[in-house]
């Protein structure tokens, strides 16, 4: 019942805002999303303490083909759903300090969003998670088209929605040849698992491309993420944080649900290109980085770089490799979702994002300089914030699935610091400016929304344990299904 | 009392948030003892901690917090008490303590003045849990930590973009390391399943399952991280730079402590680097070439901290010299003699940087000796240290380094030499414009010169008398059993640290040493007569003739290679990425992909024009097909 | 109504239908006037439903009838609907000749 309320709650009070409207919907969302939170850290307490009652859900639905309601919360799924609950009602919060028309529908879209998202984190069924992977592109296109910025932001929109539309097709055609060898016919997990497993290499080779691709081009991996920086581009602050924070950890969680352990051998055997590309993607989106000079695009590609590292670690199906792409997740999650709100701090007071074009704001914005410095160090994965934990655990696995891989994704560990320190010294460093003046001092929305996100970011760095205990199991368990 | 060591990286810890988060409005002197405070708890109990270590207590770790857990990858914040982890506490607290005190008058009249204490000791902390750690990982955890601190401090004076950039080049070549030291502890863990000391090396069974080429390369890969914080070799150039920070950052982080992380590693992986032959050569190699290349720019640098610098360069290289041999207790001995007057060099420095008002050019200075007594006496107190004059800490230490070269390798034993003399060199015609001669700087400077307050000087006085009597922990076999003082560090470090190399016999470790103190006479003489009487010497710079000179003048152009080899492709790669590739080949192809449905579309959408009738027709043709087919 | 024409069998019922769905389908592939468009394809619908309706007569029984009543009524929403647009299309355009009326294209 848990799981079940954790989806309605969102999209109940998503009808509810659609219907009021008015001024209050702001409120109303933010309350929500914080009794959301509560309502997942109960979940985590009863998962922490065994008490499994509440958190499945099991309930036919259409019977015939095998399609069950089926939702659980089990070590991975927890992960992801506190990430989404911690991270939306900042994502709300941040968006308070604008004046949006039509607000209640925007807040409504985000809750809808969140509840998507959510089921697709909770489904215990490949059918129930589909649905509501695909049912999250609705509400971010219609952000993105009616509250983002820039002229093309509807050619911007198509391409992002298209794309991964036509993703997602193969994935649909891979579980359904999953499901077609299943008896009797169901899309169960555990289910698809063994019929998966039952599959000939080669055609799990193949299964496994299908599903790939759908989700290299969600996450995105090179080469198949040209939609991202236009698309986080032109998106509102507010849908650029889903996008990067929690959406596109739908797919990577999908790699661990739905890869992992079904097609395990085709993985294997034929799945070293996408690890290859994965690698190729954290170069790639590094250099790339370097070479923006638009923060919120250098924010984006960096996350191509470090999803490309969450994704080749976790194809290396080792447990390092899982539990660091898990937690590189939560991790990512945050950090996203902070850098995301420091690019619009700058934006909203500079009227622009160019970093060459910045400086000398540290002076007289001390406690700013402190937070954003900090979060700096949780991107370059520094021991002690939460991103190391994550890298380390990364490298460590994918280091297991072959040395080069180890070696070309580290390039990450130098890459990364050399675009985020020039970042931020080209923006905060140096003498006072006209910038330093124009950068107006913090407001006590700022103040609350970063000191949140450095603290999660500093207490996951030092004590990832409670969280690293609770998946560690679950992903023996997946990761034992495979032989 | 072991568990004690867990209040060791606390108090510095604690210093830095409650600078950071409560020093508003607090008095300099307070925040200052606060600071150099907390460093004093930490450094009595790091003696008591040290004293169970002296008197026979074993090896033990204290676990702190549950950290990562990935199956078999466990790792807790533990710590580790053992001999070689407590005397770097020792020398990290009291160093560091020093440190503190001084700054509090070096800094005394800056607006970071909180910053920096409350900097300094977070530094002191990552340092502690570096030495503290009793895996790799943990270590990691200090060893880019003191790096984050170094990147700040060498940054410190913010507004100016030069010493940002200086922070960024050594934060960056540090992390280069570092991936290698990544590498290097995912192949131990794949090969052992480890990365704690005790269970890799002190039970003695895991190490012997790395074997072949992942034991050199694993030893390799750590050397490269080693290669990162301790400025060798090719990543040796962030270390000039960074002394761009203030001064006492210069001897607590780039002198006595952080770049002597890399030996710590490498002295703690013994059991590791003895086993492989071809990462010890490696080892032995890149030191001495390090040492030479630090030696000689040296000698012609003509900014104080930068001579400093490139002698720590040099210096660093000396110790990998030892730890390439197999010497793992002796390149110790020399990290801990060489804090004591490397920092004292530094400190001194700054005193008189602070007495000439900022002034840093040695070109300008001359004659400092009558204005700043105190300083000018520990000054050469150290000078005399590190150029290896007996019996003062330097001799013992680096002497005992060019024994085991001469047991070892002769090729090195010559190199070592050379350094040795070059060191005596460069370091008293560093002495010598300083402090004797007429003054040359502007007569403002003269005006203002004067010497440091008792806060500043203090700290001076203790460092050098640690550089005279320090030598002794290591007194050399041969002489000591005549006098009946023993090696103790050698003995003190055996339970950590595997002890391979070939010792001396007494004979000729007393002519080596002779021979040695010839050397650095001589050394001394020829600064003496180029630099005592004939001070002008100093003054010919802007027209270099010769091209060795110009070239050590410019680091054998090394930062420009760099440049054009590294950083400007780097540069270039992603501008061309970002210019062509991904509008163009990656994005091309996704146009490319998404043109075919276009064209069909645009193709068939003619079929579709408007009348009604057509349509109609359409329908009913295709009704009559329908139906012809099916009947 | 066979009793009352007993001449008259299923063919010639049949036949009519024809006849009346082929004037109705020519009538709206050469005619361009919407209204008459519109009857044509009532005339089309007739026709099916006098084919159900003997049809259902011939074999007893009650289904087609049923289908017929059905067409009956999504006929008369057709018109409803139906007209409703013409006076609309003409109130604007002041014609409803299909040949003009060809602006939903490509």
């Amino acid at each position: 019942m848990l799981t079940i309320a954790l989806i309605a709650l969102p999209i109940l009070l998503a009808t509810v805002i659609f219907i009021l409207g008015g001024k209050a919907a702001k409120n109303i969302a933010l309350g929500g999303s914080l009794v959301q939170l509560a309502l997942t850290i109960f979940a985590a307490i009863q998962l922490h303490q065994g008490q499994t009652a509440l958190l499945n859900f099991n309930q036919v639905w259409m019977g015939s083909l095998g399609i069950n309601l089926a939702f659980s919360l089990d070590g991975i799924s927890i992960v992801l759903a506190l990430l989404s609950a911690v991270v939306s009602p900042l994502i709300i919060y941040s968006t308070f300090n604008k004046t949006l028309k039509n607000a209640s529908v925007f807040y409504g879209l985000i809750l809808l969003m969140l509840g998507s998202m959510m089921g697709a984190f909770l489904a215990a069924d490949a059918f129930i998670f589909y649905i509501f992977y695909e049912i999250a592109l609705i509400p971010i296109y219609f952000l993105i088209l009616i509250w983002g910025q820039g002229e093309d932001r509807a050619k911007v929109t198509l391409k992002f929605f298209v794309y991964t539309i036509f993703g997602s097709l193969f994935m649909l055609i891979s579980l359904l040849y999953v499901y077609q060898h299943t008896t009797p016919r169901s899309f169960a997990f555990d289910a698809m698992y063994q019929a998966g497993q039952a599959l000939s290499v080669v055609e799990q080779g193949l299964v496994f491309a299908g599903i790939f691709i759908a989700f290299a081009v969600k996450m995105p991996v090179f080469p198949f993420h040209t939609w991202q920086p236009s698309t986080y581009q032109a998106a509102p602050t507010a849908g650029t944080m889903l996008l990067a924070a929690i959406m596109l950890k739908m797919a990577t969680y999908g790699l661990i649900r739905l890869v992992l352990p079904m097609v395990p051998d085709g993985l294997t055997e034929y799945g070293s290109w996408a690890i290859g590309l994965s690698v190729i993607g954290i170069v790639y989106g590094s250099l790339m980085a370097i070479a923006q000079k638009n923060f919120k695009l250098l924010i984006a590609y960096s996350s191509i770089a470090h999803v490309g590292l969450i994704s080749a670690g976790i194809l290396s199906g080792n447990i390092q490799g899982v539990q660091g792409g898990l937690f590189e997740m939560l991790s990512h999650g945050i950090l996203a979702v902070a850098m995301f709100y420091v690019y619009d701090m700058f934006e909203s007071r500079l009227g622009h994002d160019d970093i060459n074009k910045m400086g000398g704001v540290r002076d007289g914005h001390a406690t700013f300089a402190f937070l954003y410095f900090a979060l700096v160090m949780g991107s370059v994965a520094l021991p002690f914030t939460s991103g190391f934990v994550g890298e380390f655990l990364l490298l460590i696995g994918l280091y297991q699935a072959n040395g080069w891989y180890a070696l070309f994704g580290g390039l990450t560990v130098v890459l990364g610091a050399v675009y985020m320190l020039r970042a931020f010294q080209k923006m905060m460093l140096g003498p006072a400016s006209a910038v330093t003046t124009a950068f107006s001092p913090m407001t006590k929305q700022d103040k609350i929304i970063l000191i949140v996100l450095v603290a999660l970011v500093a207490i996951l760095g030092v004590y990832p344990d409670p969280i690293m205990k609770m998946s560690n199991t679950a992903v023996e368990s997946i990761l034992a299904t495979i032989r | 009392m072991e568990k004690l060591v867990s209040l060791i990286p606390l108090f510095p810890l604690v210093g830095f948030l409650y600078i950071t988060f409560f020093g508003k409005g607090l008095s300099k002197n307070l925040i200052g003892g606060i600071g150099s405070g907390a460093i004093f708890l930490s450094f009595i109990v790091s003696i008591a901690v040290f004293t169970t270590q002296l008197h026979g207590g074993n090896p033990t770790t204290v676990k702190v917090l549950d950290w990562i857990t990935a199956g078999t990858f466990d790792i807790d914040i533990a710590f580790i008490v053992d001999p070689l982890s407590t005397i770097y506490l020792l020398f990290i607290t009291g160093v560091g303590f020093l440190i503190h005190v001084y700054s509090i008058g070096y800094m005394h009249d800056d607006e970071g003045f909180n910053r920096f204490i409350a900097y300094l000791n977070f530094f002191v902390f990552f340092m502690l849990i570096l030495v503290l750690g009793d895996s790799y990982v943990t270590m990691f955890v200090g060893w880019e930590g003191v790096g984050l601190c170094s990147f700040m401090l060498i940054g410190f004076w913010y507004k100016d973009m030069k010493n940002n950039d200086a922070a960024k080049k050594a934060f960056i070549i540090n992390r280069i390391g570092d991936l290698g030291l990544i590498i290097g502890m995912c192949i131990i863990f794949f090969q052992t399943g480890s990365l704690k000391y005790d269970e890799l090396y002190i039970s003695g069974s895991e190490a012997s399952s790395l074997q072949g080429w992942h034991l050199h390369a694993a030893a390799i890969f750590l050397f490269i991280g080693a290669m990162g914080k301790s400025a060798q070799i090719p990543l040796h150039t962030w270390l000039p730079d960074a002394m761009a920070g203030p001064t006492p950052v210069s001897a607590l982080i780039h002198a006595a402590t952080m770049v002597t992380a890399g030996i710590y590693m490498v002295a703690r992986s013994s059991d590791l680097f003895s086993a492989s032959d071809i990462a010890s050569d490696v080892v032995t190699y890149v030191g001495i070439l390090t040492a030479i290349l630090g030696a000689t720019i040296a000698l012609t640098q003509n900014d104080i901290k930068k001579v400093l610098a490139y002698s720590t360069v040099s210096q660093l290289g000396l110790m990998f010299v030892a730890l390439g041999l197999g010497a793992y207790s002796i390149a110790v001995f020399h990290v801990i003699t060489h804090a004591f007057f490397k920092a004292l060099l530094f400190l001194g420095s700054g005193s008189v940087i602070h007495g000439m008002g900022g002034e840093q050019d040695i070109r300008r200075m001359g004659g400092l000796k009558k204005y700043m007594p105190t300083t000018h006496i520990t000054f050469l107190i150290g000078t005399i240290a590190i150029a290896g004059i007996p019996p003062l800490a330097g001799f013992f230490s680096k002497d005992q380094i060019i024994a085991v070269a001469f047991e070892n390798n002769i090729l090195i034993f010559v190199l070592a030499s050379l350094v040795s003399a070059l060191t005596a060199f460069y370091m008293f015609r560093l002495y010598y414009l300083t402090f004797h001669g007429k003054f040359r700087g502007t007569h403002d400077q003269e005006h203002h010169l004067h010497e440091s307050p008792k806060v500043m000087t203090i700290p001076l006085v203790v460092l050098a008398g640690l550089s005279i009597v320090g030598g002794f922990i290591g007194f050399p076999h041969a002489v000591g059993h005549s006098v009946h003082f023993p090696h103790w560090l050698d003995h003190f470090l055996e339970k950590t640290v595997v002890m391979p190399f070939m010792e001396a016999d007494v004979a000729t470790e007393s002519i080596l040493m002779i021979v040695a103190t010839v050397i650095a006479l001589v050394s001394t003489y020829f600064a003496y007569n180029m630099y005592k009487k004939n001070e002008e010497l100093a003054l010919e710079d802007d027209e270099i003739e010769s091209s060795t000179h110009l070239t050590l003048v410019n680091k054998y152009y090394i930062d420009e290679l760099y440049d054009k080899i590294i950083r400007k492709p780097v540069d270039q790669l992603s501008a061309f990425i970002g210019k062509f590739i991904e509008p163009n080949v990656v994005d091309g192809l996704v146009k490319q992909v998404s043109a075919i449905p276009q064209g069909i579309g645009a193709a068939t959408k003619l079929v579709q024009n408007g009348k009604m009738v057509m349509y109609i027709l359409a329908m009913i043709i295709g009704l009559i097909v329908l139906l012809i087919t099916l009947i | 109504m066979m009793e009352i024409l007993p001449n008259v069998t299923i063919n010639h019922y049949l036949m009519l239908s024809v006849a009346l769905f082929t004037i109705g389908a020519f009538g709206i592939l050469f005619r361009r006037n919407a209204i008459i468009m519109f009857m044509c394809v009532e005339l089309m619908l007739n026709a099916v439903n006098l084919t159900l309706v003997a049809f259902s007569k011939l074999w007893g029984g009650t289904d087609a009838q049923v289908f017929v009543f059905f067409i009956m009524v999504v006929a008369a929403a057709e018109v409803a609907v139906g007209l409703a647009i013409l006076m609309m299309l003409y109130r604007n355009m002041h014609t409803t000749s299909t040949d003009v009326l060809d602006k939903l294209k490509w």
